[in-house]
C-alpha cells in the first residue's frame, strides 16, 4: 500500500496545493528542531524550513517514491544546514557589511545561540551546558549526534540521509559521543 | 579484552550493533574494569541527556510563509490544462 507521504508528493505533482501544504505541517516542525540545533538560532532555523520546502516543491519530479520521503526531506534539510555552517566558516573574518542584509555585518551572521526562545522554555543549567556541547561540535559530528539521538534515528536511516557509508556513519556517532562526554566531563559534570 | 578494545565495544554495543558473544566478552570486562564501567555509565548519562533537550517552540506562522513563497503555478499544470 502507497504511504501517505508519496501520495501526497504524487498530489502536489499534480498542482494540489492543499496536498503540499499538508507535507509542509507533516515535516515543519522535525526541520525547525533539525536547523535549530544545528544552527542554534530561530531566524535561520525559520530560513531552512523555508529553503527545505521549497526545494522539496520544485524538484517533486525527481522524488523517487520507492524511497522514503522523510528521508529525502531530511537529506535537504541537513544539506542545507551543512551549506550554511560552511559559509558561516568561510566568512569567519568578514567585517564588511554582508550584501544579504541591511547593516549586518559578518559578525551579526555568526552570532551565537539566538537566546529568546530557548529563554522561554527556561534551560536548566544542564540542559545549557549540553546545548553548548552540541553546538560547539564540528559539522560532521553534530549532524550525526542530532540525527541520531534528537530525531531518534537509526544508523541506517541517517547513512541514507546523508548518503554516507555506514561504516562512517558509525565511526561518526562514536566520536560524536565521545566528544560530548569529554566536553561534559572537562565541566565537571560527571 | 583491552580497555580501548572495550570502549569501541561500548560504542557498538550501544548504537545495538554487538553481536551475542560480543555482549558476553563486554559484560566480563565492565566486571572487572571500573574505568570501562565509569565509562560506559558516563557515555549512557551523556546520550539521555541530549534526549531530553526541550524543543523550541515552533512559529505558528511557519506553514503559511512557506506556502506564500512557492512559486505560483507548477509545470505539470501547464501540461493538463
Amino acid at each position: 500500500m502507497e504511504g501517505l507521504e508519496p501520495r501526497l508528493a504524487k498530489l502536489a505533482r499534480n498542482g494540489d496545493r492543499d496536498a503540499f501544504r499538508e507535507l509542509v505541517q507533516l515535516y515543519k516542525d522535525r526541520i525547525y528542531h533539525l536547523a535549530y540545533r544545528m544552527l542554534g538560532n530561530a531566524q535561520e532555523a525559520e530560513d531552512v524550513v523555508q529553503d527545505t520546502f521549497l526545494r522539496v516543491y520544485t524538484n517533486l519530479d525527481r522524488y523517487d517514491d520507492t524511497h522514503k520521503f522523510s528521508t529525502w526531506i531530511y537529506r535537504i534539510g541537513t544539506n542545507l544546514c551543512i551549506d550554511r555552517l560552511r559559509k558561516r566558516k568561510s566568512t569567519l573574518s568578514l567585517d564588511a557589511e554582508s550584501s544579504e542584509g541591511e547593516g549586518i555585518d559578518g559578525h551579526d551572521m555568526l552570532s551565537s545561540p539566538d537566546p529568546l526562545p530557548e529563554q522561554q522554555l527556561v534551560l536548566s543549567e544542564t540542559q545549557q551546558v549540553i546545548r553548548d556541547a552540541i553546538e560547539k561540535l564540528p559539522a560532521k559530528y553534530k549532524s550525526i549526534v542530532i540525527l541520531r539521538y534528537l530525531h531518534d534515528m537509526s544508523l541506517q536511516e541517517i547513512s541514507d540521509v546523508l548518503n554516507m557509508p555506514i561504516t562512517t556513519i558509525k565511526t561518526r556517532v562514536h566520536r560524536g559521543r565521545e566528544a560530548l562526554r569529554k566536553k561534559l566531563d572537562h565541566q565537571h559534570f560527571f | 579484552m583491552k580497555c580501548n578494545e572495550a570502549i569501541t565495544f561500548i560504542h557498538e554495543y550501544m548504537d545495538g550493533d554487538l553481536d551475542a558473544q560480543g555482549r558476553m566478552d563486554l559484560r566480563q570486562h565492565l566486571v572487572d574494569c571500573a574505568a570501562c564501567r565509569q565509562r560506559m555509565d558516563q557515555y549512557t548519562r551523556t546520550t539521555a541527556l541530549i534526549r531530553s533537550m526541550p524543543r523550541s517552540p515552533v512559529p505558528d506562522y511557519l506553514v503559511d510563509s512557506v506556502m506564500q513563497a512557492l512559486p505560483g503555478t507548477r509545470k505539470r499544470q501547464v501540461w493538463t490544462r
